[in-house]
Formats: C-alpha cells, structure tokens, sequence
C-alpha cells in the first residue's frame, strides 16, 4: 500500500461528493433584497448625508438640547456666599467697619 | 463572449436590475463553490454570496474595466468569504474541535487498505468522507479551497485562476502543495494505526 494510493482513494471519497451548488437559486432572494431598498450609496456622495441623518445629527441634537437646558437651570443656582458683600450691603454700613480692629476691639485712627 | 459580460456590466452599472440579474445568474454557482471552499458550510457560503451580490450592486459604479467584471465579482465574494471565514475562526478558537475521533480514523484506514471498498464501506461512505475533509480541513485556507475547488467540484486549472484572482501556474503549484501536505497527513493519521496492527 502506498501513500500515492491512499491519497489517490481519499481524493476520490472527496470526489464522490460531486460539484457544489446553491440549495436553491440565489438570484430571486438577492434580487429580492435589493428590490427592498437594501442599498448602501452607489457612488459614495450619498455616504455623509446618511452617516449625517443616522449618527451625527441625533448626537449634535441631543448635544443642543444639554447645552439649552444647562443654560436655562444656570440662573436658578444659589450664588456663592459673600460675607463682604453682604456686610457692604447693610444699611448700617460705614467704611471703617472693614477697617482692622485696635487692641481694645475699636476701629485704629487713620 | 468577453463583450457579452461587458456590455451587461455597463448595463448593471447604469442602474439596470435585468443585466445584473444575468450577472448573478452567471456567476452564482462559481461564486458559491468559492464561498463554500473558504468557510465550509452551505447555509454560510449562501449569506456570504447574499451579502456579496449586495456589495456588488452598491459598488456598481466603480467598475472602471466592464471587461473585468467576473474577476472583479469574484474578489468581492472571496472578501466577504474571508471576513466570514476569520470571525468564524475567532469564534473556533474559543470552542477548541478535535479532527478525526479515533474510530473514524481506524475505519478510514481499513477502507483505504482494502484492495476494492465493500458494501459496509459504501453505506459508511459519507462517514469516512467527513473523515478525510477533516483532515483537508486542517491545510491552509489557500490550499484548501484549490485542492477542494479541483476534487470535489471538479473545476478545471483556467476556471479556478479567475475564480481566486490567481495566475494558473500559482494554481497548479498549491494544488501540488495541498496533495503533498494532505498526503503527509493521511500517512501520519493512518500509519501509527497500520503500525499498530
């Protein structure tokens, strides 16, 4: 028994099997698909305007729709708070009570 | 002939759905052996040859030479094969196979030691068949599909070249490859059992 003859008996078990084809005729389901409208652009132009309509255009969309929405809570915040000013708002306000205190809690000369 | 195919790929890439009709008629079966001999199942060469025509069509505007049109239909389809092929192997890798279970092997070597098969053997035909794919199933993707494409689907040396984009002498030298390398295999896997015996 030689290797030439095993191989020649194995090719022919392969062999056996007979030519391949479709289970059925691919034609009617890949016309089919395309008759559906199942195209990608034949040219290339049409690319952008659809990656623009799927993709980008929701995202810049909801994007726009953060920033109005920030923009509108921003006046409602609670400023932070600033003693000075509210002790320069006081009605009894004078400019020497930002003044340093002396030793005994008055106000120093100028 | 060759003006034949042009014209209809002029046609096609105008838009016309009966040239490219013809275009697939022509070329399906072909397409689908090729299809079939890079991921080796039927119900995947099929999607592969679906979601290839569909390509073909979309990219129908960038065929610069309609004499060209079969080659150029022919390595989309193997494209779209190969990327198939490479996520099926991914997918292979996390599910390891083992090639030849013992006892198909034993029987694989007694139909090919016998000097005529028997009924047995006959009836076990498409067992011991599954045997040896599984063996070819093991060569490289590039010999693989030759060896297959000329054996099993009985395609000749000129048919095979345009159908993988290959020149025929490139054909003829892995088909030589395939035979050797698949020979080397089957004498490993059946020489420690004939050994044994």
């Amino acid at each position: 028994m030689t290797a030439g003859r095993d191989l020649e008996r194995a090719e022919g078990l392969l062999a056996s099997e007979g030519p391949a084809a479709p289970s059925v005729d691919l034609t009617d389901r890949i016309m089919g698909t395309i008759a559906a409208g199942a195209e990608a652009p034949a040219d290339g132009s049409r690319g952008w305007v659809e990656l623009w309509i799927r993709v980008a255009w929701p995202v810049a969309a909801a994007g726009a729709a953060a920033a109005v929405a920030l923009a509108v809570a921003a006046p409602t915040r609670t400023p932070p708070p600033d003693p000075v000013g509210a002790i320069m708002a006081s009605p009894d306000f004078h400019p020497r009570h930002l003044l340093p205190l002396g030793p005994k809690g008055t106000p120093d000369a100028p | 002939m060759n003006d034949d195919w042009a014209q209809l790929a002029q046609r096609a890439g105008a838009g016309d759905r009966s040239a490219f009709r013809t275009l697939v008629e022509r070329t399906q079966v072909v397409a689908y052996r090729v299809a079939l001999r890079m991921l080796g199942s039927p119900a995947e060469a099929e999607d592969a040859l679906q979601e290839a025509y569909l390509q073909i069509w979309n990219a129908r505007t960038r065929l610069r030479d309609p004499d060209a049109v079969r080659g150029w239909m022919f390595a989309i389809v193997r494209n779209v094969a190969s990327k198939r092929a490479r996520a099926r192997q991914r997918r292979r890798k996390r599910e390891p196979q083992s090639v030849g279970a013992t006892g198909d092997m034993d029987r694989l070597a007694s139909y090919l030691a016998a000097e005529s098969p028997g009924p047995e053997d006959v009836v076990a035909e498409a067992q011991l068949r599954a045997t040896v794919m599984g063996l070819v199933d093991t060569l490289g993707e590039k010999h693989r599909v030759v060896l297959l494409l000329r054996v099993v689907d009985g395609m000749g040396y000129d048919e095979i070249a345009q159908s993988l984009g290959l020149p025929v002498g490139t054909v003829e030298s892995r088909l030589h490859r395939a035979r050797q390398l698949l020979g080397k295999k089957l004498e490993r896997a059946l020489g420690r059992r004939r050994g044994a015996a």
